[in-house]
């Protein structure tokens, strides 16, 4: 790997992270409804605790969003390097690493440490965080195993020490 | 349904609404450290796990170029 492939593979972490934060957001938060960022410490039943709600919900999608321009511009940085690994496999197998761990990373902080919310709270609710974490442990090695062997198929790089 | 003008009468949306207001009011004086711990704390967290991937990643990657260029396995 050399310094493009670097910021390839940051940049495809960065962005899975930003992709991950965004798919919760809009997703689960928003289109169906399921949690809110502190909806299971502050229950949404009235205006008031829904605009709470969507507050903290704003302060994290505006993290993501930077999170996602961190990553968009390892990306830039990458285009003018020379690279050594294929584009695709190695972005895409980035995008998961960054998208599986954030997603175990946050299902272990905020839905089993501080409990802030669950993924589907009410009868079950612990199989779904459960199921959450596994998914997303799986996405994470399922990328990281695609950047590894796609490691392994490049082509050595003379000189390399 | 309520129209905006409606929803604007009633305080509901607007920047200084009484809703609005107290919203901001809570969120920098009730347990702002532990939500906020919650919502930047996992993308803290992982971003010094992927540092460290990546910095694994990169040293596999040379040394299997070291090793295939140096006539190892």
């Amino acid at each position: 790997m050399n310094r493009g492939d670097t910021r390839l593979v940051t940049g495809g972490t960065t962005i899975g992270v930003g992709l991950a934060g965004f798919v919760d957001g809009i997703l689960f938060h928003q289109i169906l409804q399921w949690h809110e960022m502190v909806s299971s410490v502050v229950p949404p039943i009235d205006l008031l605790s829904v605009k709470l709600n969507m507050l903290y919900d704003g302060v994290f999608h505006a993290v993501m969003w930077v999170t996602t321009v961190v990553g968009i511009l390892f990306l830039v940085g990458a285009v003018g390097e020379e690279r050594r690994l294929p584009v695709g496999p190695t972005f895409g197998g980035a995008v998961l690493v960054g998208w599986g761990v954030f997603n175990v990373v946050e299902g272990l902080v905020d839905h089993q440490w501080l409990g802030l919310h669950h993924l589907h709270p009410g009868a079950g609710q612990a199989a779904w965080d459960a199921g959450f974490i596994v998914v997303s442990a799986a996405l994470a090695v399922v990328g990281a195993a695609v950047l590894v062997h796609t490691v392994r198929q490049a082509e050595p790089q003379l000189g390399a020490a | 349904m309520t129209s905006m003008v409606e929803m604007l009468a009633m305080g509901l949306a607007c920047p200084d609404c009484p809703t609005q207001s107290a919203a901001r009011e809570i969120f920098f004086t009730q347990d702002l450290w532990v939500r906020l711990t919650g919502t930047l704390g996992p993308l803290v967290v992982t971003a010094a796990a992927v540092a460290l991937f990546v910095t694994k990643l990169r040293r596999y990657g040379l040394g299997r170029d070291a090793r295939r260029v140096g006539g190892g396995a």
